[in-house]
């Protein structure tokens, strides 16, 4: 029996002469194509609302492009908070910033000021592996904390690891510091890699000495904290060498002296780090030269011949040391200086290359940084 | 001096230096050389062509940003949504003219002035809930039961934090 559901009376169901099975029959058939009306009527609310949507003014003034640029400047500029918070005001922002692989770049790389991916109590891992998906095709600077490494050592993350072109790796914080995981990861796009770490308090694999260059065969920026295993991935490949030893406990070299998770034990090792990567442009070091007696042959000195700058921080001793065995050629090309008095480049851009910045531990407030990127005291 | 015209037929004579803060206006005066013709705005109108001028007039003589200035993924990173203290009171408009600003500072390509309406509706969205800033743009909230779903877990993780 064909029913016309709009005239039937919930009474009539109540009717004495319809069978028990009759009643459930009929009642079972009015309620399906309720339901029926119901889904229709959501679908035509929601393309309703989607319609009133469009209209609002933000989005029928603004073209993408500008919304994009409100969104970028609006959540991940602003905080990773804000940024997902974007996502949940309606149908078209959401799809718009999923689409958008320059918000997802902002967003695994926040800037100062901002909490890095990892840097929280619990792990969500699907949300960074969502923003890491969404930043395809673009090459990506990825800021973490060490407590996230595991989430790039997932199948998920795996095909996006060679979009990873700079990496920011923060393992001082509280959890951060199981680093086990980083050196499983196949990173081989890296070409800038900043690592707050101290290997005194981190978790490494047993045998870190089998490390090389081959590991980043296009490593050309790379910034440490520690002096220790991190030196082992300098390559010919490395323009840029920053060793900042101490971290934020050290204002001074001395201080930096005293907090440094390790030393070279001598200038010998420290060239020999030096001498795989003769096209070493910029090269820094903070509180992490060593106190080194022992006369070294001219041999065993690098030869830095693209060296542009140079920024030391340290003891006038330690400065000299270093000044005094380096090549030849190198000295005649930063020019004759009093080592250990604070020299610092000139702001003119036309100024005779190369510069070289010293500074003895007696200028207190001299202390290089780890800016621009971001710090593991973000808030 | 220039006379520009705006979409509603209204002229305005304004000072080259005045106008020139638009690389739109400049490029055209460039191409038609010394010239009393008038530039037609077809994109602006007059109400919004006052505001934009009031902005330029202001900000006379101040150094153009270079044309890949934003280029850089560093350069985005700096910028910070502060805005200077004229430039707030000037933008200070209903939502309306403020959307219309930012299309003719688009329109004429006036980069400052682009900026300084993306970052007003920026600071308008920041630190809000999503409720909140339906309420601000009067939108509803059109997410299927599944998007609700998945928003309600991503929301897990944003309020944990």
């Amino acid at each position: 029996m064909d029913l016309n559901h709009d005239t039937i009376e919930e009474d009539w169901l109540r009717s004495p002469n319809l069978a028990p099975a009759r009643v459930q029959e009929l009642a079972s058939e009015m309620l399906r194509a309720d339901e029926a009306r119901m889904t229709a009527l959501h679908a035509r609310m929601l393309r309703v609302k989607r319609i009133h949507n469009s209209a609002a003014l933000i989005n029928a003034r603004l073209p993408l492009e500008i919304l994009v640029e409100v969104f970028r400047l609006a959540g991940p500029l602003t905080g990773s908070k804000d940024a997902i918070r974007l996502t949940h005001v309606c149908h078209a922002w959401r799809t718009l910033i999923h689409d958008t692989p320059a918000f997802w770049t902002d967003f695994v790389f926040p800037p100062p000021g901002h909490l890095l991916v990892g840097s929280t109590r619990r792990n969500h891992p699907s949300v960074v592996l969502d923003a890491l998906a969404r930043t395809a095709p673009m090459r990506i600077t990825f800021g973490l904390c060490g407590d996230y490494l595991p989430v790039l050592n997932t199948p998920a993350a795996e095909s996006h690891l060679s979009r990873i072109s700079a990496l920011y790796l923060d393992c001082t914080g509280g959890g951060d510091g199981d680093m086990r995981p980083f050196f499983d990861l196949s990173l081989l796009s890296l070409e800038s890699l900043e690592l707050r770490v101290k290997c005194d308090a981190s978790l490494l694999p047993a045998d870190i000495a089998a490390e090389s260059p081959a590991r980043f065969p296009r490593l050309r920026i790379l910034r440490t904290t520690c002096t220790g295993f991190p030196l082992a991935w300098v390559g010919p490949s490395l323009k840029i060498l920053d060793v900042l030893a101490g971290l934020e406990e050290a204002v001074t070299p001395r201080q930096a002296r005293r907090v440094r998770c390790c030393y070279r034990g001598s200038l010998s090792e420290l060239f020999l780090v030096l001498e795989r990567c003769p096209g070493l442009e910029v090269l820094g070091f903070f509180g992490c030269l060593p106190h080194d007696p022992v006369p070294i042959a001219q041999s065993t000195s690098p030869r830095l011949d693209h060296l542009e700058t140079v920024r030391i921080w340290d003891d006038a001793d330690c400065i000299r040391m270093f000044l005094e065995r380096i090549t030849d050629t190198f000295k005649r090309r930063v020019g004759s200086r009093e080592h250990g008095s604070p020299c610092f480049p000139p702001t003119n851009p036309s100024c005779t290359r190369p510069q070289m910045w010293t500074s003895s531990a007696s200028s207190e407030d001299v202390r290089p940084s780890f800016r621009p990127l971001p710090s593991s005291t973000w808030t | 001096m220039v006379l520009l015209v705006t979409s509603d037929n209204e002229q305005f004579v304004v000072d080259k230096e005045v106008a020139e803060r638009s690389v739109l206006i400049k490029n055209m005066l460039e191409d038609v050389g010394e010239s009393d013709q008038p530039i037609p705005l077809p994109n602006v109108s007059s109400s919004v062509l006052k505001k934009v001028l009031e902005y330029c007039e202001h900000h006379r003589g101040e150094p153009l940003p270079a044309a890949d200035a934003d280029a850089s993924q560093d350069e985005t990173r700096k910028r910070t949504t502060d805005i200077s203290e004229w430039d707030q009171k000037f933008i200070t408009v209903d939502q309306e003219m403020l959307f219309e600003i930012i299309l003719a500072a688009n329109y004429l390509d006036i980069k400052p002035l682009l900026d300084v309406g993306c970052k007003t509706v920026a600071n308008m969205i920041k630190g809000k809930t999503p409720e909140e800033i339906r309420k601000l743009f009067n939108i509803v909230n059109d997410f299927t039961p599944e998007e609700e779903a998945q928003i309600k877990k991503e929301n897990e993780w944003a309020e944990d934090r």
